[in-house]
């Protein structure tokens, strides 16, 4: 119990620190927020126009398109709140400072997720957005009646985050074997497009690749399904077990990492 | 002219430098372009036309769309904002080339190299689809170059400018972030303007962006005819000509208070 106290004060020091860091040019910090609200709000406005000329794209309306919005983003703030600083590992092998964090009294895998700027950068304007769209779609789509539709969005929010870490962690770590490992995550990030709709709009190749391969549409598509498309237990188990999964690779991959990193010197 | 084209060629090594990126880049276009595709044929399942804009029309959009980001790139504002950071900056400086020039050209030669690389991916569809662009006519195609030339000329006199206001704030990530955001939603280039609602689309038609991207597309798209396409190649040329003397006003006055950096 003690430790758990003592690991939480680390983490919001670090996340003090990183807050500084942020603000360290005022009016860039201002642009910087505004610009990622206009971005996420592209978003918004792209589906708004879309559908300000067509009724259902594929049997989805428009707030049902919205609701799946708002959850990706609303996945994405948590992650980016707790997780994002992971994705910096190929940083950290390339310039050897990786050693530092394994000769420090705290764990390796803990200052990884609290040293970095990212985390205190980008979540704020995703809370905003996605918590609204959530909020406005879901009180017209009649979701949240009861104690058993928080409790399930609440479990598909944390198995999102989940998805999401794990994937984005697995190309990180490979850093550890290949030193530059960036391009495989500008890739995922492409491939974020494609969870901002439902994706029964695409080609069957693309859903099989996103819901097995790299199982992005976990994150928000099968949640939003679930959730608005009459609580199939199957489509629950199906989540459940790619966490299972995912976690276990991550888990491994990591650890096998952690062994086969050799300090590329400062 | 010798070395000019020389600058060219380093701009285009230099994207080659790191292959994988370089691959990844086009990667990701062409996988926005697949985005883009099923939307509209989502969009399109039960209706011949919207706003004036058939399928046909649209899939011209898409491609063409695509060719023009990778042409137009991201634009140098980062580039130098991050060598004036480093410092680095001072070795332009030294050179007797100007520095509107060596940032514009190289980054004119990784667009070059970024539209070929997609064309080519891009010739088995418009083979497949070539009823659809035979359709475009010869003097839709003269005057969509010419409007992509004055527009290449636009941005980059934008990117220059807000390039170059790193020397007063230090700093211009937020400032790139901000551009980049506005271009997405006053471009017109996920979605033609032609959609936007009425309000929105006053704003788009103040800005300079729906002139940089939206406007070539049109005339290829067949939805700007005659004196339309006047109009708005004038208007091309008004705003390259006022942003292009606010650009040397502050240029000049940058070069005498620049500070450089680091060493």
């Amino acid at each position: 119990m003690k430790k758990i106290r003592w690991y939480l004060e680390c983490f919001v020091t670090y996340f003090k620190i990183n807050v500084l860091v942020v603000m360290e040019y005022k009016l860039d910090f201002l642009a910087i927020n505004l610009a990622s609200i206009l971005a996420l709000l592209v978003g918004v406005f792209n589906i708004e126009i879309i559908f300000s000329h067509v009724e259902a794209m594929k049997a989805w309306n428009k707030d049902e398109v919205l609701w799946c919005l708002g959850f990706f983003y609303m996945v994405r703030a948590i992650y980016n709140t707790f997780f994002i600083n992971t994705l910096s590992i190929s940083y950290w092998v390339q310039n050897g400072k990786f050693d530092l964090y394994m000769i420090r009294p705290l764990n390796t895998f803990f200052q990884l997720l609290s040293s970095g700027r990212y985390n205190a950068e980008y979540p704020l304007d995703e809370y905003l957005v996605g918590g609204i769209l959530l909020v406005k779609t879901g009180c017209s789509l009649h979701l949240f009646q009861d104690g058993t539709d928080w409790l399930l969005f609440a479990y598909l929010l944390l198995t999102g985050v989940f998805v999401y870490f794990s994937i984005l962690f697995i190309f990180s770590s490979l850093s550890f074997w290949m030193v530059k490992s960036n391009m495989f995550l500008v890739m995922i990030e492409n491939l974020e497009r494609l969870a901002e709709y439902p994706i029964d709009i695409y080609h069957k190749a693309i859903r099989v690749a996103v819901s097995m391969l790299i199982p992005i549409a976990l994150v928000n598509y099968y949640p939003t399904v679930f959730l608005l498309r009459g609580r199939d237990v199957r489509v629950l188990l199906f989540i459940t077990g790619v966490c299972v999964v995912l976690g276990v690779i991550a888990v491994a991959v990591w650890k096998l990492g952690m062994k086969a990193y050799q300090s590329t010197g400062a | 002219m010798k070395k000019y084209i020389a600058l060219i060629k380093v701009g285009m090594q230099k994207e080659l430098m790191y292959r994988a990126n370089f691959c990844i880049g086009i990667f990701s276009m062409a996988l926005s372009f697949a985005v883009e595709l099923a939307i509209w044929s989502a969009v399109y399942q039960d209706k011949a036309e919207i706003e004036n804009i058939t399928y046909e029309g649209m899939v011209i959009y898409a491609v063409m769309t695509s060719l023009l980001q990778r042409f137009l790139g991201n634009g140098t504002d980062e580039q130098i904002g991050a060598d004036f950071q480093s410092g680095s900056i001072v070795a332009s400086f030294l050179t007797p080339l100007g520095l509107p020039m060596r940032y514009s050209l190289q980054e004119l030669g990784k667009g070059l190299l970024n539209a070929l690389a997609l064309l080519v991916l891009f010739i088995p569809y418009c083979i497949w689809k070539r009823d659809i662009l035979s359709a475009v006519q010869p003097q839709q195609w003269l005057l969509f170059l010419l409007a992509v030339i004055l527009s290449y000329l636009l941005f980059s006199i934008i990117n220059y400018m807000l390039g170059i206001i790193t020397f007063w704030t230090n700093s211009n990530i937020g400032i790139y972030m901000l551009k980049m955001a506005c271009i997405n939603i006053f471009s017109g280039m996920f979605i033609p303007v032609a959609f936007y609602p009425g309000l929105l689309k006053d704003i788009c038609m103040a800005l300079p962006f729906q002139s940089i991207y939206y406007f070539p597309l049109t005339i290829i798209m067949g939805e700007a005819r005659g004196m339309q396409i006047a109009y708005g190649l004038a208007g091309q040329l008004l705003w390259a000509g006022a942003l292009a003397a606010g650009c040397l006003i502050m240029h000049q006055r940058a070069m005498r208070q620049v500070v450089i950096q680091g060493g």
